[in-house]
């Protein structure tokens, strides 16, 4: 009675095939549809690749290029200018944390305007969102590129483009972290006679305060990072420097701004990393 | 013949399992029973070695298995089939693919990967499903199945292993009576018509009394009892269930879940 494989018989597969015909092969038009995509996505690529000219020729002769620019990037100098780039990154990083934080405080009550399970007026939750949705649709840079014309150079346009392109992202994030709440738990406050803020206060809050905590960090990691573009547009931090290196060919100096922005972001995500695994470890 | 001679597990200051030995012969249908972190689960993750042990031997049919690893571990794991109080499935795939996890060993990486298996392994996962009744679901989504039916699907998965030992950890601790009792119907049926050896966690007295040869109480990580279900009398089931004195007196049809027997038992 036991079930061997050396032990089915011709006559077991033909009674399993009649019973269950799809565990031995999927029907017609589901293998037509999947080939279908297989080969328009391979389609797909295959006309970019043309368009674009990304010829093999081409990516080589780039390839060399990029040889002799990693040649005179070594070695990396500071020519004198270590302490402006030290300040840079401090500046840098400090428009990172700033921006992050409002955007965060801006995004922490919008969010549960935006949750569905908080508020169930559709056309409300709507319209925030769509809000959140043009603030996080308008990349970063532009938001600075707008923000200098509007209040000049300098790591304030930067902290407010960020800032505002967080607090879209961010919303966006808790609100959706609210919406996948464990319903168990709200379901125990409430059913001990607590209203709604209450129950938002012991029910909700506990579960996805660490979940906000966590994102916000890792957006900060990821602020620090895009922070030091930023520069390039005129935004103050160590970016304006190393554009400016860029532009004026001093490559050596360049390179040592490239190799302290990633000790500093590996820095970042290091101590990033550790706080939200203590934030989601919180109670096991 | 599993024989497991001074088993021990320490998590770092808890010992799970402490100094365990027990002899169980091929075909015997064995329940373990005990309170809720006595460390019935650990002892079955250690004989399938999701665990590893931290002193002692397992050893199967004159085979050590404590310290084996990679392809030998994992042909282990294949023999040794095991079945989860939350069933373990992956509820994203549908019924026939979970059954045919269960050829995994048998299979190369590659072939695992794009999911490649023979006409004849494909039939015997239709043959488990038959025999578990589940035919008739094979083609539905594992998360749309209750936790009956998800149970005998990975029943199923079991025996599409090719097991020589099932170990099922609480497999109805999350199943109403009657889905238990289809459950422990099933094992039961494995054990007495194909020989497997059956080593089952239970945490109601009844059921392992109805269905076991054997039963072993465990009391904070070592064996406390271990005998035929006629040899446990209400003292030894106060020794295995209230040993800290905290308990006062209780009663063992308050907890049970099996249909028929001792069913008269209400809560409060």
């Amino acid at each position: 009675m036991r079930l061997r494989i050396g032990a089915v018989s011709k006559a077991d597969m033909l009674e399993a095939r009649r019973c269950l015909p799809g565990a031995f092969c999927r029907p017609l038009a589901q293998r037509l549809l999947s080939w279908l995509c297989w080969t328009g996505l391979a389609a797909l690529v295959l006309f970019c690749a043309v368009r674009f000219d990304m010829s093999p020729l081409r990516l080589w002769s780039g390839l060399s290029e990029l040889g002799t620019l990693t040649r005179v990037m070594f070695p990396p100098a500071s020519g004198g200018n270590m302490d402006l780039f030290l300040a840079g990154i401090l500046e840098t990083l400090a428009m990172a944390f700033l921006g992050t934080l409002i955007g965060g405080a801006i995004a922490f009550p919008l969010s549960f305007l935006a949750a569905k399970n908080i508020l169930p007026a559709w056309l409300f939750h709507f319209g925030v969102r769509r809000v959140f949705d043009v603030l996080r649709g308008v990349d970063v840079m532009i938001w600075a590129l707008i923000f200098v014309v509007a209040i000049g150079l300098g790591p304030l346009a930067g902290i407010l483009a960020i800032a505002i392109s967080d607090a879209g992202t961010l919303a966006k994030l808790f609100s959706e972290a609210i919406e996948n709440i464990d319903r168990k738990q709200t379901e125990g406050v409430r059913s001990t006679g607590a209203n709604a803020v209450k129950v938002m206060r012991f029910g909700v809050i506990p579960q996805v305060l660490p979940v906000m905590l966590s994102f916000t960090l890792y957006m900060f990691e990821s602020n620090t990072r895009s922070a030091t573009i930023l520069g390039i547009v005129g935004a103050g931090g160590i970016g304006l420097l190393l554009a400016d290196r860029i532009r004026a060919n001093v490559w050596d100096q360049a390179c040592l701004i490239i190799i302290l922005i990633l000790v500093t972001v590996y820095f970042i995500d290091f101590v990033s990393k550790r706080l939200r695994e203590r934030l989601i470890g919180q109670g096991k | 013949m599993l024989r497991l001679t001074g088993v021990s597990k320490q998590f770092d200051n808890v010992v799970a399992v402490d100094n365990v030995s027990l002899e169980i012969p091929t075909g015997q249908m064995v329940g373990i029973i005990g309170r809720s972190g006595a460390g019935k689960s650990t002892l079955l993750r250690l004989v399938n070695r999701l665990v590893d042990p931290t002193a002692g031997s397992i050893n199967f049919n004159g085979a050590e298995i404590a310290t084996i690893k990679g392809r030998v571990l994992n042909q282990w794991r294949a023999k040794c089939a095991m079945v989860f109080q939350q069933f373990n499935l992956v509820p994203r795939l549908d019924v026939i693919t979970n059954v045919l996890i269960g050829r995994m060993f048998y299979r190369s990486t590659l072939q695992a990967v794009f999911q490649l298996f023979t006409p004849e392994e494909r039939t015997l996962a239709v043959m488990a499903l038959q025999r578990l009744d589940m035919i008739k679901h094979g083609l539905q989504r594992a998360d749309t199945l209750s936790g009956g039916q998800q149970q005998r699907v990975a029943i199923a998965r079991a025996l599409t292993q090719e097991p020589e030992i099932l170990l099922a950890d609480e497999p109805i601790a999350s199943l109403d009576p009657r889905n238990a009792t289809v459950v422990m119907g099933a094992l039961r049926a494995i054990n007495r018509e194909d020989g497997i050896t059956v080593i089952c966690n239970l945490h109601t007295v009844d059921t392992a009394r109805a269905y076991c040869d054997r039963i072993v109480g465990m009391v904070s990580g070592r064996i406390a009892f271990d005998g035929p279900p006629t040899a446990l009398t209400g003292d030894v089931i106060r020794t295995v269930y209230g040993v800290d004195g905290e308990d006062e007196e209780f009663d063992i049809n308050v907890t049970s879940t099996a249909i028929g027997i001792g069913s008269r038992g209400t809560a409060q």
